[in-house]
């Protein structure tokens, strides 16, 4: 398999076979980045597919030698951004909205959770997945941005600095600050989030789940 | 304090690391992506296809000379005859290309449907309503499908579904041959309307919105162009039956629809204040530009168009970064949001809080992804766009400040800041 140097050669020069290697290899990471972003697998294909027809489009700027995952993770980014700002404009699909539509079930399950073999597990894995949008929905965008580069794809400071378009110190204080802020909103308001990942398997069904949420209404109710 | 600081943050970093993986695995890593990248290429002009490495005109061969020539007047002719297939389907064009090798239907377990030569499908643009501010240009969109018994559906499982995109490659153009670009690279056909639309069909309507024109534009009707390359049909229904549920269809083609838009030049005030040095770098706000109040087009009330006077930047400055600015705004009431930690605060527009920021650069109205640097003068315009803040009464003149205290050069990893206390008042009225 050539590298992502060849890759970028063969772009570089209009060859369509290097683009389609960087899709291959590229892709499945982009496709999560963008949707730790947005919480949605459907604009997350929109956003990757829009970025990596800008990054062939850009590619002669693209220097061989530097690492493109980093630069393409500032594509998908950028895209991202954009599209948050039409659809906020638009009134459209937030992550907010679209996680309080998967927690009412409403919105489309991604098709990688219909072959799980327990059913116990893969509602609780779903349960999960929703809180923990819900969670990073409660994040500023930037905070967003700034956990998923450290804490999913283990960016340093200045790698995830250069892919935000900010100082290093910026970089550093989002990591913190939405650190600090997803672990505040996990521990209000799904506290077993911790708990599970603390302490049980991701396939084990686990116990007080639904207690803490049931709780949690409550104490909304009162 | 930073996380290390704290005795339980590695516990809490593997802890995000954990929750992280484990929200992330419900993107399926197998996607129609390379497909749809592929498929939008393929209707890309060729010269965005990149770096040709011919020889040059002289150095070639008498032979190779000949082939290029004959080639040339090939093209030439393919082309006359195109134009003169697309002028013959005014006030839209569709060629829609689709080819033997287009033909694979739909194909399950797969979110792109590619249809059929024998489907005939076409889509016809209709340019609806038109609006241009110093903060946008706006475009209403319809679309008609023909000839495939097809429409788009509405999925019942999706909050506020897209129901097309002008996918890629959506520009514009006004007399003078400048470019605007979308300010997203999808702009989706939505189902409902906005309540802010009185008046428009169902279905088939959407906007398209573009960087704005420049202020000396807005005071005259524009002829303007409109260009698409691509549109993406978000879960077509064919004969009362969905695709698949979730299934995507690519219309590839090249829509060509010329228009005239009555812009609204709302108000545009001149500032006058001097300009202010620090540690070389002299800015100076020389004009807002302040949308009309209530435009019934927009989703959005108002927004404003700043212009800054930027100098005393190094040649290789880029414009880009500079548009990259960091903002900091509180509210009257105390409230509000802080500026980044470590970055110098621009507080704009005290009190008010924009919906959104958009740098751009005068007057090139460049993509911030192509900006240029500064050149040898060290001098550039930048426009700063405010979409959704409520703008000044007229008949109450209103002091704002606006404060920078720190101005970024340059970006990681040769960051590079120049610190000073630029602050302006500027009267609106």
């Amino acid at each position: 398999m050539s590298s992502d140097e060849d890759a970028i050669t063969q772009c570089q020069r209009g060859e369509i076979e290097g683009l389609t290697a960087l899709i291959r290899r590229h892709q499945a990471d982009a496709l999560r980045l963008a949707y730790l972003l947005m919480g949605d697998r459907y604009l997350a294909e929109d956003i990757v597919q829009d970025s990596f027809l800008q990054a062939y489009g850009a590619i002669s700027r693209f220097r061989i030698g530097q690492p493109f995952r980093p630069w393409f993770h500032q594509i998908v980014t950028n895209t991202t951004r954009m599209r948050l700002r039409s659809a906020a404009r638009r009134r459209e699909t937030s992550i907010a909205a679209l996680q309080g539509a998967e927690e009412r079930g409403t919105a489309r399950a991604p098709a990688s959770m219909s072959a799980d073999a327990n059913p116990v597990a893969h509602a609780e894995r779903m349960e999960d997945r929703a809180a923990i949008g819900q969670a990073l929905a409660m994040l500023t965008r930037k905070q967003r941005e700034a956990v998923a580069l450290r804490y999913y794809f283990a960016y340093r400071d200045e790698e995830i600095a250069a892919i935000l378009g900010c100082r290093v110190n910026t970089a550093r204080h989002r990591v913190y600050d939405g650190l600090r802020a997803l672990q505040q909103v996990i521990r209000t308001r799904f506290p077993w989030l911790i708990q599970d990942s603390a302490s049980a398997p991701d396939d084990q069904p686990r116990a007080g789940a639904t207690t803490a949420k049931e709780q949690e209404a409550n104490e909304t109710v009162r | 304090m930073r996380p290390s600081d704290n005795a339980t943050a590695p516990d809490i970093e593997a802890q995000t690391r954990r929750l992280l993986t484990r929200y992330a695995e419900g993107m399926p890593s197998e996607t129609s992506v390379e497909v749809r990248v592929r498929s939008a290429l393929a209707t890309q002009p060729q010269q965005q296809r990149r770096t040709l490495h011919l020889p040059s005109w002289g150095a070639m061969s008498g032979w190779a000379r000949g082939a290029v020539s004959l080639t040339l007047v090939i093209a030439l002719l393919v082309t006359f005859a195109a134009v003169l297939r697309l002028r013959a389907n005014h006030p839209s064009r569709n060629p829609t290309p689709l080819g033997a090798n287009s033909c694979p239907i739909v194909q399950p377990n797969t979110l792109m449907i590619k249809l059929c030569p024998d489907d005939h499908i076409s889509a016809k643009i209709v340019v609806g309503q038109t609006y241009a501010d110093a903060t946008r240009t706006a475009v209403m969109i319809h679309i008609n499908l023909t000839n495939a018994g097809l429409k788009l559906g509405k999925p019942a499982a999706l909050v506020e579904p897209d129901a097309a995109s002008f996918n890629f490659g959506t520009t514009l153009q006004d007399s003078q041959g400048h470019s605007y670009y979308a300010n997203n690279f999808t702009t989706s056909i939505n189902y409902n309307p906005p309540p802010t639309f009185p008046g428009t069909s169902l279905g088939t309507a959407g906007i398209v919105e573009f960087d704005p024109l420049p202020q000396a534009m807005l005071e005259l009707p524009q002829k303007l162009t409109i260009h698409f390359t691509s549109i993406l049909l978000n879960y077509p229904v064919k004969n009362g039956e969905a695709f698949q549920g979730e299934a995507f269809l690519a219309l590839n083609g090249s829509w060509t629809v010329s228009f005239q838009v009555t812009p609204h030049p709302g108000r545009s005030i001149t500032i006058d204040t001097l300009p202010q040095t620090f540690n070389g770098i002299t800015i100076q706000p020389t004009r807002l530009d302040i949308g009309p109040s209530g435009t019934p087009f927009d989703l959005l009330a108002s927004g404003a168009r700043l212009t800054l006077r930027i100098s005393g930047l190094a040649p290789d400055t880029l414009r880009s970064t500079l548009a990259n600015m960091a903002y900091k705004f509180s509210r009257s009431d105390g409230s509000g949001a802080s500026a980044e930690p470590g970055n110098g605060p621009l507080l704009l527009f005290e009190g008010r809080e924009p919906a959104s920021i958009v740098g751009v650069v005068a007057p090139e109205n460049a993509p911030l992804s192509l900006d240029p640097i500064v050149g040898p003068t060290g001098v550039m315009n930048l426009e700063v766009i405010f979409l959704g803040i409520k703008p000044p009464t007229p008949n109450q003149p209103e002091v704002v400040t606006l404060t920078l205290n720190e101005l970024c050069v340059a970006l990681s990893p040769t960051e590079k800041t120049v610190p000073g206390d630029w602050s302006f008042k500027i009267t609106l009225r």
